[in-house]
């Protein structure tokens, strides 16, 4: 597997939704090339960051807001 | 406390008591999508959120119970973000996808994973997430924070937002990459 065609599969292969030959196939390339286990590792890197973004929630003064707005509709 | 059902079916018949505690449940969720696919657009976000449960309850006596009410919602909201971005329709341009040449022969890649976990706590690292968030095409901005940020399965996001779950597949690994090619610009010393 050459590091082009591996590289269209590998949000698959971090969400383990991939066919398990063609995971043996990555796990088996990534042996010997360092910039793949690098992608790899900051592809992981950048979804976990996008999972850690603090969660925003509405202002007391807007969640006020719709209930006003809805009694009116 | 009332069920679900019940609470719905009160809300169908006009009672905006039984639909504020409806929204209880599910405003947190709905504000955090607005406002994380209205990246950087505080007052943006604060409409779709309004707009999304005042539409709800105009449309309520439609919804169908065997439906999933917090997919219905997330629908609605997600076609209200799009409404607002429709215009900006470019694909994210990935450069590992889209110019003719691997790192075989260009470009070598940094490991820089061990970096962002210590910088997440950092305002730069939110606002580089932002702004990469702000630069994508809303069809692949609402994937990515529909399952990396709100953490729906691909199923449920190629229900929400009506498209095939091979098509949530691909926008979602361009907009992951392209977002991996921002911090990486981010992080750079």
């Amino acid at each position: 597997m050459k590091c082009r065609d591996m590289l269209k599969r590998l949000s698959e292969y971090i969400d383990r939704e991939l066919d398990p030959s063609l995971c043996r196939h990555i796990d088996s390339h990534m042996k010997g090339c360092k910039p793949c286990v690098a992608f790899i590792k900051t592809l992981r890197k950048t979804v976990g960051v996008l999972k850690r973004q603090p969660g925003a929630a509405p202002s007391v003064h807007l969640r006020a807001e719709l209930r006003r707005r809805l009694r009116r509709a | 406390m009332a069920s679900e059902a019940e609470l719905i079916a009160r809300s169908k018949g006009g009672d905006p008591e039984a639909f504020s505690e409806l929204i209880s449940r599910y405003e947190d969720r709905i504000f955090n999508l607005a406002h994380k696919v209205c990246a950087g657009l505080p007052a943006e976000a604060e409409d779709v959120y309004q707009e999304t449960f005042l539409t709800a309850f105009k449309k309520l006596p439609k919804f169908r119970a065997d439906s999933d009410l917090g997919t219905w919602l997330y629908r609605i909201a997600s076609n209200l973000c799009w409404m607002r971005f429709r215009k900006k329709k470019a694909e994210p341009v990935v450069p590992i996808l889209d110019r003719p040449h691997s790192h075989e022969e260009g470009p070598q890649f940094r490991d820089w994973s061990g970096g962002p976990e210590e910088l997440s706590r950092k305002k730069a690292l939110r606002e580089a997430v932002e702004a990469a968030l702000a630069a994508l095409a809303v069809e692949y901005r609402l994937v990515l924070v529909l399952r990396d940020i709100e953490g729906r399965s691909g199923e449920e996001t190629a229900e929400v937002l009506g498209i095939s779950l091979a098509a949530v597949k691909s926008r979602l690994h361009r907009a992951r990459l392209f977002l991996r090619d921002r911090l990486d610009q981010a992080v750079a010393p």
